[in-house]
């Protein structure tokens, strides 16, 4: 009553009654968030990187929930994209290669549908917008993100297990102190960087599963349908690696080698933890129990591993040497195809299949996979390693300098991304872009093991610049002095300086450097009519040629691909180093001070 | 004529909204402020350029301060962010706090933090923008749905079923891509 009557007061004392105001808008402001607009709720939404946390924060009103559940797919596909970086392509592709089933009467035309588009990502082309990712084919990302990133973290765990135990040797040894050990041990220790080193590993394990799925591996939906399902030869399937490898650069491929490496080793131990005893027994993959067993189930599944007759072609393919290297040619090839009119491919895929299709193409150095069809796949494999390297080598001088469609020679600027040329391989090749690793000679050892060997297993390839000058600088590694790939696959000792041309001469090496040194045309219609006399000239004796040269027993009896070159030793007389105690890669080995120099053993000739 | 370098800004979403002074270069972050130098003469931007925001002044006040200090700083395009196009995952890039940045935004209680989102969405401030949507997506790393709704004063509306239903739903993902691989 009383306010009433002050009001009313108020009123009567007032000499003119206010004048009327426009009514206010309503206003929206406010400090919480679910009061924000649709759209930027869906901006934070998306900026959210961990989908625990997305999680989270579609569960706090119903406003927000709404919104996640809306757009779940486009949200967690943006999740990935943030994490995968530029392993983007090869997340999207692994989707498409795993749906390839070979029991299929369209399994060609789905491979190399598979491959148009993986070679699309790969140029930045074609990738999905968040919003046209159904949730089916996100979550099958999500899924194999899941695995490689736990492959990608027990692999830097192990490599870190390594350059633990390698300091602790270098800075116990008296012979020849490291000049800066703290420095050698912040670098070599720093966590590998989310956007380098990471993705270098990431990537190359999901173009293992990759190359993996094109064999007929078992996770495929092939390889469920029964073993027989699988052709793991013939000319669609090896038409498909070829282009498949053709995809990757050298140095991509070492590091897809340094991770084959390391699966074969997993794949043992994973067998140790399950069927060993003592302490082998139940060892752990991953640090995180529950990501342990997601892995374990997976490794289960058959996730990495070749079918038997396979895994005998990938040890022959990581350790023999012949095709470390084979993506150079492969990507020669490509560019030249790219060079060439549409039929021209088809003229390769049609010598291919006549190729891989003859009789008697079986191994006869005893050295066969053994179990299923394992004579017949090593031999395809042989025969597409030689075929792009032949169609280089036939067709190089075709170009005229300077008309090629990629670089020759690579030079290392920087680890600003995963996509560009390594520290490591740009130093060991001395930017050599086909340098010829295909025929690594016998090479001198480290601690007992082939030079290569240790190269690949300490996965030099995939680390930053820092990292692998502190790696150099131990005493251990300091064989990989700059260029040595480089002066070991020209024949060349360490000390010998001398004229390259009459090195490579002797050697019968051919690389791209060469080839453009020797080139004489310089015009247009010279390299026009260098292209018609090369083209006439493969269709009067091509076939002779390749029926003379490549038929399947004269590849075994010349020992690989290079008809010039002295044969290399065959990989059974080199005596691999034993595993176990001394292995690099071995967690306690590491732990246990690393390698003894006393502990290697000398291969026996 | 040399061209204008002092932009005046009025919010008129209320009455007696303050008047801003902003340097050119730096009002150049918004893409309303470019598109209006762009549509008019410089005889025309000499007058006070009126906005219409719902945000208060003091929320203004930091997104100019915010401008100002990031002048020097690239401009954004039409097609493009600061991180990039939309659809290049190769060129993406993660977005980095300057150490002003961090200082800046964490100096903010959660009432300028969300007015400073609605000024910058209205005037097209994209680095701004992400930088402050991405802010909140730290807020909340690692924490509950609980503490969520704590840090950034979220309100569960949910009835007990609902939530219920929420919780059951947790781990959706985890078992939708279990439930995928199964497949």
């Amino acid at each position: 009553m009383r306010q009433m009557a002050t009001s009313f007061a108020s009123l009567a004392m007032s000499p003119t009654p206010p004048p009327p105001q426009p009514p206010k808008p309503p206003s929206s402001r406010s400090s919480s968030l679910q009061t924000l607009p649709t759209e930027m709720l869906l901006h934070i939404l998306g900026s959210v990187d961990s989908l625990s946390d997305l999680r989270a924060l579609g569960s706090t009103c119903r406003r927000i929930h709404a919104i996640f559940e809306e757009d779940k797919a486009s949200l967690i596909y943006g999740f990935l994209r943030r994490q995968l970086g530029p392993v983007l392509p090869d997340a999207l592709a692994l989707y498409e290669f795993d749906r390839l089933d070979a029991s299929s009467p369209r399994y060609h035309e789905d491979g190399r549908a598979a491959l148009a588009l993986y070679d699309a990502y790969l140029r930045g082309n074609g990738l999905p917008r968040p919003r046209q990712v159904p949730l089916g084919v996100v979550l099958h990302l999500l899924h194999w993100h899941r695995v490689m990133a736990d492959l990608t973290d027990v692999y830097v765990r192990h490599a870190s297990a390594v350059f633990h135990g390698e300091l602790d040797a270098a800075t116990q040894q008296q012979q020849q102190p490291l000049p800066d050990p703290a420095t050698t041990r912040r670098l070599l220790l720093a966590p590998p960087a989310q956007h380098t080193e990471r993705h270098r590993i990431l990537r190359a394990f999901y173009r293992l599963q990759i190359l993996y799925d094109v064999n007929g591996a078992p996770t495929t939906a092939s390889h469920r349908a029964g073993p027989d399902a699988t052709s793991t030869t013939g000319p669609n399937l090896v038409s498909l690696r070829l282009a498949l490898l053709g995809f990757f650069w050298p140095w991509e491929h070492q590091q897809l080698a340094s991770v084959g490496f390391f699966m074969l080793r997993l794949n043992r131990m994973w067998t140790a933890a399950l069927c060993g005893s003592g302490r082998s027994r139940g060892q752990h993959l991953h640090p995180d129990p529950r990501r342990d067993r997601a892995l374990r189930r997976e490794l289960r599944r058959g996730l990495l591993r070749f079918p038997r007759s396979h895994r005998q072609q990938l040890r022959d393919w990581l350790r023999s040497g012949r095709a470390r290297n084979l993506g150079a040619y492969v990507h020669v090839l490509k560019g030249f195809r790219a060079a060439l009119p549409r039929w021209w491919e088809d003229v390769v895929v049609r010598k291919t299949a006549r190729l891989v299709d003859e009789p008697g193409d079986n191994d006869d150095d005893g050295n066969g996979g053994g179990g299923d069809g394992g004579n017949e796949t090593q031999g395809g494999g042989e025969n597409w390693s030689l075929l792009g390297r032949d169609h280089v080598q036939a067709r190089m001088d075709s170009f005229p300098p300077g008309s090629l469609p990629f670089s020759a020679h690579l030079r290392f600027e920087g680890d600003r991304g995963a996509e560009g040329v390594s520290c490591a391989w740009a130093d060991a090749f001395e930017g050599g872009f086909v340098e010829d690793t295909m025929l690594f000679e016998p090479s001198t050892e480290v601690d007992g093991m082939l030079l290569e060997e240790v190269w690949f297993r300490v996965g030099f390839v995939f680390w930053d610049e820092p990292r692998y000058a502190a790696l150099k600088a131990l005493p251990r590694f300091q064989v990989f002095k700059t260029g040595w790939a480089a002066r070991k696959n020209r024949g060349e000792e360490e000390s010998e300086g001398g004229d390259e041309t009459r090195q490579n001469k002797q050697h019968g090496t051919w690389t791209l450097r060469h080839c453009l040194c020797v080139q004489g045309v310089s015009d247009a219609a010279a390299a026009a009519a260098a292209i018609l006399a090369n083209i006439i000239a493969f269709f009067a004796n091509g076939n002779q040629r390749f029926g003379t040269i490549y038929a399947a027993s004269d590849v075994r009896r010349i020992g690989g691909n290079n008809l010039h070159r002295p044969q290399p030793t065959p990989i059974a007389s080199r005596r691999l180093r034993p595993r176990g105690r001394d292995d690099p890669i071995a967690p306690g080995a590491a732990c246990r001070g690393g390698h003894s120099q006393t502990s290697g053993r000398r291969s026996q000739p | 004529m040399a061209p204008i370098q002092i932009l005046k800004l009025q919010n008129t979403f209320k009455p007696g909204g303050k008047v801003f002074e902003v340097e050119r270069a730096a009002a150049e972050h918004s893409g309303l402020v470019q598109m209006l130098l762009q549509d008019f003469d410089d005889s025309d931007l000499e007058a006070i350029i009126p906005i219409s925001v719902d945000v208060s002044d003091k929320g203004l006040a930091k997104v100019f301060e915010w401008m100002t200090h990031s002048k020097d700083l690239p401009k954004t395009t039409d097609d493009g962010s600061v991180r990039g196009p939309d659809d290049s995952a190769v060129n993406w890039k993660p977005l980095t706090f300057s150490d002003w940045d961090k200082k800046f935004f964490d100096a903010l209680d959660s009432e300028a933090l969300y007015e400073i989102l609605i000024a910058a969405n209205y005037l097209d401030i994209k680095p701004l923008y992400e930088l402050g949507c991405q802010f909140v997506a730290n807020m909340i790393r690692g924490k509950t749905t609980e503490q969520i709704r704590e840090i950034l004063n979220i309100t569960s509306d949910f009835n007990p079923e609902e939530e219920l239903r929420i919780r059951e739903q947790k781990a959706l993902v985890k078992d939708e891509s279990e439930t995928a691989e199964k497949n």
